[in-house]
């Protein structure tokens, strides 16, 4: 069992390594972009599925990342490491705002609010404020300037990036279980009311579990618009946000397999299937439906369990 | 400069009883439920998409093509709810409350791009009528027939409403059913009867709304449900979720802000102000103006 | 010495009274009983200690902090934990991941060294364990710590969410109906054990409906009536008290 593990995981990091030098740049800009919203979804996913918080606006984190990125590069000739960096820190910083007020909000109450950000978010990005968002138009045709002499832009570079982050990601949720802020969350989400009795801070891990969320959705979006060389309104839009929304639901909640495969669900399948363009969500729709009616727990439910093995077989 | 602050006040009103129409059918569902149902905005949409098709094949008729083609077509939004209901709904009564959402999303999707492929992707113009034509002049304040019958439908129907809910034996089983399920299971409520009918209760509200957002305001699109719905939902989560008078109080309050800060501080801000507002209403008042405090139960 | 002092404490839920100017007052080490009908503010007492709702008016003060506006969390960090009425715990999770809940707050490691399997994580994760083990072994379930706690019987479950609140060595416990749903072996088995927490320096305060059981274990019992604190005193004075007995059976046993 433990071998098959191994095998597995190993010839997954041989098959991605290999990948963009066999693939053609279709395929190659396909799977970057499963790459990318895996990685968001992920990021939903620890708002929604691990904490137990009913957001329904994450695209609009993505954006804000995305945004800030385009913004700082374009009109400000920033540093391309640090205007990354800023995307994330950014993002974090207004997730943390947005949350600090509302935080008392339960449920489905949390959900209406993050909506109506979210449509706050795009109206603004819409009306160009200061002349720095460019309208529905957004910002196109960005130039990057190239790190150390490494160009950042070509198809394999972004490949990688996008590997080497979601990898990062995949790592940082696989332990967050075996943490104590992993924990923290599972008792809160589960029973708020037990877990306080036992000195769980319900509001310090609340914060912290939608900041972080909104933080790695701003390093996503960067990323995003690395890839497209462009941003625009409609990529942040809350048809987005319920798609994430969905994506971790019908995936699993709290659960990585879940979630990964969701997005490859919800966002490759589609830019595989292109020419149905017009069925697609009609299909989609159903699909959300009738997955939700047949595995009502989502197509791979989350195992919680912490204590590793080594650790019980001590007396 | 009263008369324009008048005549804004009109438009107010009436945009936000129409709000207010489709989010006592949201508050209807979350009572009973508890669920947001995503699908409601949806259905009003193809309520009123299959209210033109009637109308269109029936307005030769006058008086009676229209009351042929408003019938026809609040029998097929019945239908539709109720299968949604059957279909999408029943069997996820009991699991989780995410799932029971994403269900509903689901089917809200499958709806609205029925509608794009029956219809068409471009706004279409919802047909004239015969009657609600004129208008009325009160001291230079111009206000529709339309308007003002508006207006009055949306007294009638709260007061039928009330008098429903809380007068008739069916009203009161809908009440025990909102406070506690089971127990009304155990003193013999008929579980799935009752809920069929707050659906087709919810449609029927949200279909009359629909239809006179067709009437009014003539550009429909598809995806015009969502928009509406989001507003009708938020309308009935600040006058207090599961309130009657406060989905419609929820609705004029969004219809005013609306259309005030359009007409007085900017048209293209004018979104942002309304759900700013709204926002900050809701984190003072988290259980809305008419709804009540819930207690933990530990 | 000391423990706990209530003083004056009111609950009032709109129009209902549910504790109507209680005082009490518990001494380090001791047993006490809680006892009432059903509906006479008993749980209602239990939530305004452990911080669940806020009083309308009175004052708690335990170990020397007024505790009357404290955050749940807070009061459960200062030394005092409870079990519920109705059993709260993650039925997902094994016995074991559920009585650690208690131990959570006391847990050492850091994000990074839980990241990377250090051995600062190691050590606390061993640490901690140990710690389960300890109370797992107080409350005779070491053989179940493995299995999930939804597989396990009402009894057991029981025992696990009083080792998630003993685990961190509490100054106070608080237990809700222990023995509620018990039959009389596990009932005399618990009692047994309620002995043994008390002997590690542990004040506990119990509601329960068995006399038998109360009389056994408490030096003190208050009885609590339509909010109201009716009588206090030695298990043998409270079943005497003519009070206690209308109460109970209603005027005309009197």
């Amino acid at each position: 069992m433990q071998v098959n593990k191994s095998i597995f995981i190993i010839s997954l990091i041989i098959c991605s390594i290999g990948f963009p030098f066999l693939a053609n740049n279709i395929w190659l800009s396909i799977i970057t972009t499963f790459l990318i919203y895996s990685a968001l979804s992920l990021s939903q996913d620890l708002i929604l599925g691990k904490a137990g918080i009913y957001a329904m606006g994450h695209a609009m984190f993505f954006g804000i990342g995305a945004y800030t990125f385009a913004i700082l590069i374009n009109t400000y000739n920033v540093n391309l490491f640090i205007a990354f960096m800023a995307s994330g820190i950014i993002s974090y910083c207004i997730g943390l705002i947005i949350i600090y007020p509302i935080k008392h909000l339960r449920g489905d109450y949390f959900l209406v609010v993050s909506l109506g950000l979210n449509i706050i978010f795009i109206n603004i990005i819409n009306n160009d404020p200061f002349g720095l968002t460019g309208g529905p138009n957004g910002i196109f045709a960005i130039n990057f300037p190239s790190v150390g002499g490494l160009d950042l832009t070509g198809a394999k570079a972004i490949y990688f990036i996008a590997l080497i982050f979601l990898s990062v990601m995949i790592l940082l949720f696989y332990r967050l279980n075996y943490s104590k802020f992993g924990r923290a969350i599972y008792y809160l989400n589960h029973d708020h009311i037990a877990a306080k009795s036992v000195g769980i801070k319900p509001s310090l891990n609340k914060l912290l579990s939608f900041s972080l969320g909104t933080m790695l959705a701003g390093f996503t979006g960067a990323i995003y618009t690395l890839q497209y060389g462009a941003v625009s309104p409609e990529a942040f839009g809350i048809e987005q946000s319920i798609l994430l929304f969905a994506v971790v639901i019908v995936g699993g909640q709290g659960s990585l397999i879940g979630v990964v495969a969701g997005s490859f669900v919800m966002f490759v399948l589609p830019e595989i299937f292109r020419s149905y363009a017009e069925y697609r969500l009609l299909v989609f729709g159903a699909a959300m439906v009738i997955l939700m009616v047949i595995r009502p727990n989502g197509l791979f439910p989350s195992k919680f369990g912490f204590f590793q093995k080594r650790h019980l077989q001590q007396k | 400069m009263l008369n324009i602050f008048l005549q804004q006040l009109i438009n107010a009103l009436t945009y936000g009883s129409l709000i207010g129409f489709i989010a006592l059918g949201y508050s209807l569902v979350y009572g009973i439920l508890k669920l947001i149902n995503f699908a409601h905005g949806h259905i009003v949409t193809f309520a009123i998409f299959i209210t033109m098709s009637m109308l269109t094949q029936f307005l030769a008729l006058h008086t009676l093509g229209f009351i042929l083609a408003l019938s026809l077509a609040l029998i097929i939004t019945i239908g539709v709810t109720i299968v949604l209901e059957i279909v999408a709904y029943r069997p996820l009564r009991r699991s989780n409350r995410l799932s029971l959402i994403v269900s509903a999303l689901g089917a809200g999707m499958v709806i609205e791009n029925a509608v794009m492929l029956i219809w068409g992707p471009n706004p279409r113009v919802f047909p004239d009528i015969n009657f609600f034509q004129g208008t009325i002049n009160l001291n230079g304040v111009v206000v529709s027939e339309l308007n003002l019958f508006i207006l009055f439908l949306n007294i009638v129907v709260m007061s039928i409403l009330y008098l429903f809910i809380n007068k008739s034996r069916t009203g009161i089983a809908i009440k025990a059913l909102s406070l506690d399920y089971q127990t009304a299971q155990l003193m013999g409520v008929n579980i799935n009867k009752i809920i069929v009918l707050v659906f087709v209760l919810g449609a029927i509200l949200g279909s009359a709304g629909g239809i006179l957002i067709g009437l009014t305001y003539k550009t429909i699109s598809f995806n015009m449900g969502f928009e509406y719905g989001l507003k009708a939902f938020i309308a009935a989560i600040i006058g207090g979720i599961g309130s009657i008078p406060g989905a419609m109080l929820g609705g004029l309050i969004i219809g005013i802000l609306q259309t005030l800060s359009a007409g007085y501080i900017s048209s293209i801000w004018a979104n942002v102000i309304t759900y700013s507002l709204l926002i900050l209403l809701l984190i003072v008042r988290p259980r809305g103006l008419l709804g009540q405090k819930d207690i933990e139960k530990v | 010495m000391t423990k706990l002092l209530i003083q004056n404490l009111s609950k009032q839920f709109a129009a209902l009274v549910a504790l109507d100017n209680i005082s009490l007052e518990l001494e380090t080490n001791k047993i006490y009983g809680l006892i009432g009908p059903n509906g006479s503010g008993k749980t209602t007492l239990f939530n305004c200690i452990s911080g669940v709702y806020k009083p309308s008016s009175g004052n708690i003060t335990f170990a020397h902090h007024s505790i009357i506006n404290m955050a749940p969390e807070k009061i459960a960090q200062l030394g005092i934990r409870r079990t519920f009425q109705t059993i709260r715990l993650s039925s997902e999770l094994t016995v074991a991941e559920n009585i650690y809940a208690g131990y959570h707050h006391y847990s050492k490691h850091n994000f990074i060294q839980a990241l990377f399997n250090l051995k600062g994580y190691r050590q606390d994760e061993i640490h901690c364990w140990r710690e389960v083990h300890r109370a797992a072994k107080l409350l005779d379930i070491e053989p179940h710590l493995r299995l999930k706690v939804k597989t396990l019987a009402y009894g057991i479950q029981r025992k696990v969410e009083i080792a998630r609140a003993i685990i961190s060595q509490p100054q106070l416990l608080v237990l809700d109906e222990p023995a509620a749903g018990m039959n009389e072996s596990e009932k005399i088995e618990l009692t047994h054990i309620i002995k043994q927490i008390q002997l590690q320096n542990i004040t506990i305060l119990i509601i329960e409906h068995d006399m038998h059981m109360i009389s056994t274990l408490c030096d003190t019992v208050f009885v609590l009536n339509h909010g109201k604190l009716i009588a206090s005193g030695s298990p043998t004075e409270i079943l005497n008290n003519k009070q206690v007995i209308s109460a109970y059976m209603g005027d005309e046993h009197a």
